[in-house]
């Protein structure tokens, strides 16, 4: 309902650069046109064909799929109405658009319509026009709004977004109510025409994101999009690191939009799109801003550390131990080297095998039914824990890095990031295996090679810790108190940004050109 | 991306196909030496002796057997005409290879010191495994070997007992053997080892170690004769290596106080005069009284100023101690040379090469000004209260 106010743009759906059905336009006559329609819905049991016989000559045939329209709104609000309106005055499409706000411009492509009323809007057709008006009162089912479960807070809002878009705009306006909050809307998607809307602050965002972002969903030449429409307009496909941040968390999109980000709704997913995202922003929790900063700081210090050691603790265990044992304090040397007494494998392969379970384990719990998940758990402990301590097969300080790094590698605020530490600590092991600390500082030095190259929409990766600019320091590693972050954190673009309007195709559609 | 898949891929590959020096060793295969003697037996030769750490499974006695601590070390040793081939004499013996890194103790029997330590020495500083944080701990009356075989009661080894018998009667432990290169490099300076020695308890066959001075050594690294405990405490707080220590002071005719004294700080003057050096050193510390066996009333103040008269003299009268004693044997310990060369750079160059029996002869003149800051709860001694002196 909320999209209504929005100033609709049809044409921008018409530019999908994929080839359509040839456009066929509609006639004058009213039966003509329903057998059409009729056609292209054939054996669709939910599409109700509604005839309105006015006085006059006017007659009025309302297409509208079952489940989307209540019927009573459309009664009460357009059909009642239309019926008791003034006989003699000849039916216009002026006259609709004193019923209904949401009303669209006379649309005369056939396969247009037919995509309308496939989207859950009610197409009214009139004798004697060879236009339709798509009309969007429609309400789908959806679910109530909850807490994200993926984003806990302790204080902070607890709302979360949910699959219905009009409901998410909506929730985003009342986090940010602001003229200035802009929405576009745009159908994307082949054959599923999906809503998509971007939102952005009109003054802050940068034109040139907003620009890029535009053109690259439009450039979309998917099937259908969700959420993984991600993959279609990052940067960089092959990396580790996510450059599109996603949340559930209204509070976290209103204040990413005041720092001059454009977020991506889609209709159907309750997760929103952040872009550009940096890697420090991947180690913000919405926690951060609602407890006090000295805490939050220090909290930020934790979450690092616990970064760096869900990538680094494995591989540093194996190259310190079969390396460089005279790093170790002597008893600690003393405690590992009882404790690996007479366990049949080499370190390296050790840490494979903990890190190959573990990462089973957690793989497996994901997706297990509640009932069961406990089940996994005890196995895990019991079985990989204790048991193959106790059988020799793997030593106890082993047992602990894993478990350490288990649990650093879920600190991540974000879990894409944590996946991504997660995944960076088997090449990292590898090389430590084969060359040590050497190869741990190696690794170390094509990661940051790596990061330092990745960009999102033109901000560097690692800004604002590459950026000139100090004050925007303020928000990374510590939190500084809120009034002394007085000026507003801007994307940094860069001076000549490589956006060049390209987004992914789809390979599917390249095979078929 | 095309660049990673076209050059780097290869290259990755093909590293893996290069043989060579691969210096991992899985640390089950090492084993860790936790102290090392050297000794010169009677007959001329050379004994090198390791102590091994002998690592038990866990799973096996889980129990946390305490008794057995003892035995996870074993000392294994090596006999050689020189010192070299003493080593090499124990990798044969063991099924894993040797690995020094953890090595913190470094014991030497006193027929080793007097012979020299300079051929050892090289090795324990050009080692790449060998870690510079090493104590060296002189044997007296003693030999290496029988250190590192005892039981000692409180740690897990004789070596870490050592280590740390060492750390408590003042100095960095840690740092013993730089100091000793340090000095070696200096050479106008002796250099210094702490030395210990071996005494059997009574009626039983355990022996028992203790701390009993420091050795000090000419410039061809031979051991040439020992400070006591007194000597020490005064060369330590010289060389600024403690800052307290507790001491006894006879008050004339009338017993004695025991103190201990914090805080210590020491200042050298230097200046030259005639081209002579004049050393002024100056004493500094906060003395605590724990323990009053006189009549006096430290509550008064007469009391008061003849103990810290009494305390001054004996402050300064044990430094003087020390420094004839080092004088007359002609060894510059303290390194009173670097305050000469520090004030006086260019009369330094004339001056070093017969600086060691010019120490002999320059002068050297201490003040002890204490500071008493506590004289504890009671102002006189309960047991001479009577007493109407």
């Amino acid at each position: 309902m909320v999209l209504s106010n929005l100033p609709r743009n049809p044409s921008r759906s018409d530019q999908t650069p994929y080839h359509e059905p040839d456009s066929i336009h509609l006639t004058d006559d009213l039966d003509q046109t329903e057998h059409a329609i009729r056609d292209i819905f054939e054996d669709c049991t939910d599409v109700i064909f509604r005839h309105l016989e006015l006085e006059g000559p006017s007659r009025l045939l309302f297409v509208y799929l079952q489940g989307f329209t209540d019927p009573h709104i459309l009664n009460l609000d357009i059909i009642k109405p239309l019926s008791e309106r003034n006989r003699d005055e000849p039916f216009t499409a002026d006259i609709l658009k004193t019923l209904v706000s949401s009303i669209s411009e006379p649309i005369t492509d056939i396969n247009l319509v037919a995509g309308e009323i496939a989207c859950g809007a009610i197409v009214c057709f009139s004798q004697g026009e060879a236009a339709a008006y798509s009309i969007e009162i429609s309400q789908p089912p959806k679910r109530n709004i909850e807490e994200p479960s993926n984003e806990v807070v302790v204080r902070g809002p607890r709302e979360g977004f949910i699959e219905d878009l009009n409901t998410n705009i909506t929730m985003l306006r009342r986090a940010l109510p602001n003229p200035t909050l802009k929405t576009e809307a745009f159908r994307v998607g082949k054959t599923a025409k999906r809503k998509i809307v971007i939102a952005y602050l009109k003054n802050i965002a940068p034109v040139d994101i907003v620009n890029e972002v535009r053109e690259r969903i439009q450039n979309i030449t998917a099937d259908q999009v969700s959420n993984y429409m991600e993959e279609f307009i990052e940067d960089s496909a092959f990396t580790l690191f996510p450059q599109i941040q996603n949340t559930e968390r209204p509070d976290i999109v209103s204040s990413s939009l005041l720092e001059g980000k454009v977020a991506i709704l889609i209709d159907g997913n309750p997760f929103v799109l952040i872009l550009p995202m940096t890697l420090l922003s991947g180690l913000q929790a919405a926690d951060d801003y609602y407890e006090r900063f000295i805490y939050t700081s220090a909290i930020r210090a934790v979450r690092l550390i616990l970064f760096l050691i869900s990538i680094y603790l494995p591989s540093l265990y194996i190259s310190i131990t079969s390396y460089h044992p005279q790093m170790l304090p002597t008893n600690l040397l003393l405690s590992i080297l009882s404790a690996r007494e007479g366990i049949p494998l080499p370190v390296v392969f050790e840490v494979l095998i903990m890190e190959f379970m573990f990462e089973g384990l957690r793989e497996a719990g994901l997706r297990l039914p509640k009932q069961i998940g406990s089940a996994v758990s005890i196995v895990g402990a019991l079985v990989i824990g204790q048991a193959a301590v106790q059988a020799g097969i793997v030593s106890a300080p082993m047992v602990i890095v894993v478990a350490a790094t288990g649990i650093s590698s879920f600190a991540a605020p974000r879990y894409n990031v944590g996946t991504a530490a997660r995944m960076l600590r088997f090449p990292m092991l590898i090389l430590a295996a084969l060359f040590g600390l050497f190869g741990i500082i190696m690794g170390s030095i094509l990661l940051i090679v790596h990061l330092t190259n990745l960009s999102s929409y033109g901000t560097p990766y690692l800004s604002p810790l590459v950026d000139r600019e100090g004050q925007s320091l303020r928000d990374t590693f510590i939190r500084a108190p809120r009034w002394m972050m007085h000026r507003r954190p801007r994307p940094a673009v860069r001076k000549s940004p490589p956006l060049s309007g390209k987004s992914r195709s789809n390979p599917r559609e390249e095979r078929n050109s | 991306m095309r660049w990673m898949l076209h050059k780097l891929l290869p290259l990755l590959v093909l590293s893996c196909l290069l043989t060579g020096c691969w210096d991992r060793v899985e640390l089950n295969d090492r084993a860790v030496i936790l102290g090392w003697g050297m000794d010169k037996e009677q007959d001329g030769q050379y004994l090198a002796s390791a102590m091994i750490f002998i690592p038990q499974s866990n799973n096996n006695n889980s129990d946390g057997d305490l008794a057995s601590l003892s035995k996870h070390f074993e000392v294994f040793t090596g006999k050689g005409r020189s010192i070299m081939e003493a080593a090499n004499q124990i990798q044969p013996k063991l099924s894993r290879t040797i690995f020094a890194g953890n090595r913190r103790m470094i014991v030497i029997g006193e027929s080793m010191a007097r012979d020299g330590l300079s051929n050892i020495l090289d090795e324990y500083s050009r080692n790449k495994d060998v870690r510079l944080r090493t104590d060296m701990i002189i044997v007296e009356k003693g030999t290496a070997l029988s250190l590192l075989k005892m039981v000692y009661p409180l740690e897990d080894s004789p070596a870490t007992g050592a280590l740390k018998i060492h750390e408590n009667t003042g100095g960095l432990a840690d740092k013993a053997m730089v100091y000793f290169l340090q000095a070696i490099n200096d050479p106008g300076k002796s250099p210094t080892l702490p030395q210990l020695s071996l005494s059997s308890k009574e009626q039983s066959q355990k022996q028992e170690m203790q701390m009993t001075g420091i050795a000090v050594f000419d410039n061809n690294l031979k051991m040439k004769y020992k400070l006591n405990v007194d000597e020490t405490h005064s060369f330590f707080w010289l060389t600024k290596k403690i800052n307290k220590f507790s001491i006894t002071v006879p008050i004339k005719e009338k017993g004695v106080i025991n103190v201990d004294m914090h805080r210590l700080s020491s200042k050298i003057a230097v200046k030259l005069v005639d081209g002579k050096p004049q050393f002024e050193v100056k004493l500094k510390g906060d003395v605590m009284i724990v323990e009053n066996e006189t009549a006096l009333h430290l509550d008064q103040m007469e009391d008061f100023r003849k103990v810290k008269e009494a305390l001054n003299l004996k402050c300064k009268t044990d430094m003087e101690a020390f420094l004839h004693h080092i004088q007359q044997e002609k060894t510059d310990v303290v390194g009173f040379n670097g305050y000469i060369h520090r004030k006086y750079p260019r009369t330094w160059r004339k001056m070093e090469p017969t600086w060691g029996p010019d120490f002999a002869h320059a002068s050297i003149k201490v003040q002890a000004n204490m500071t008493l800051r506590q004289i504890g709860l009671t102002g006189t001694s309960i047991e001479n209260e009577e007493d109407p002196d």
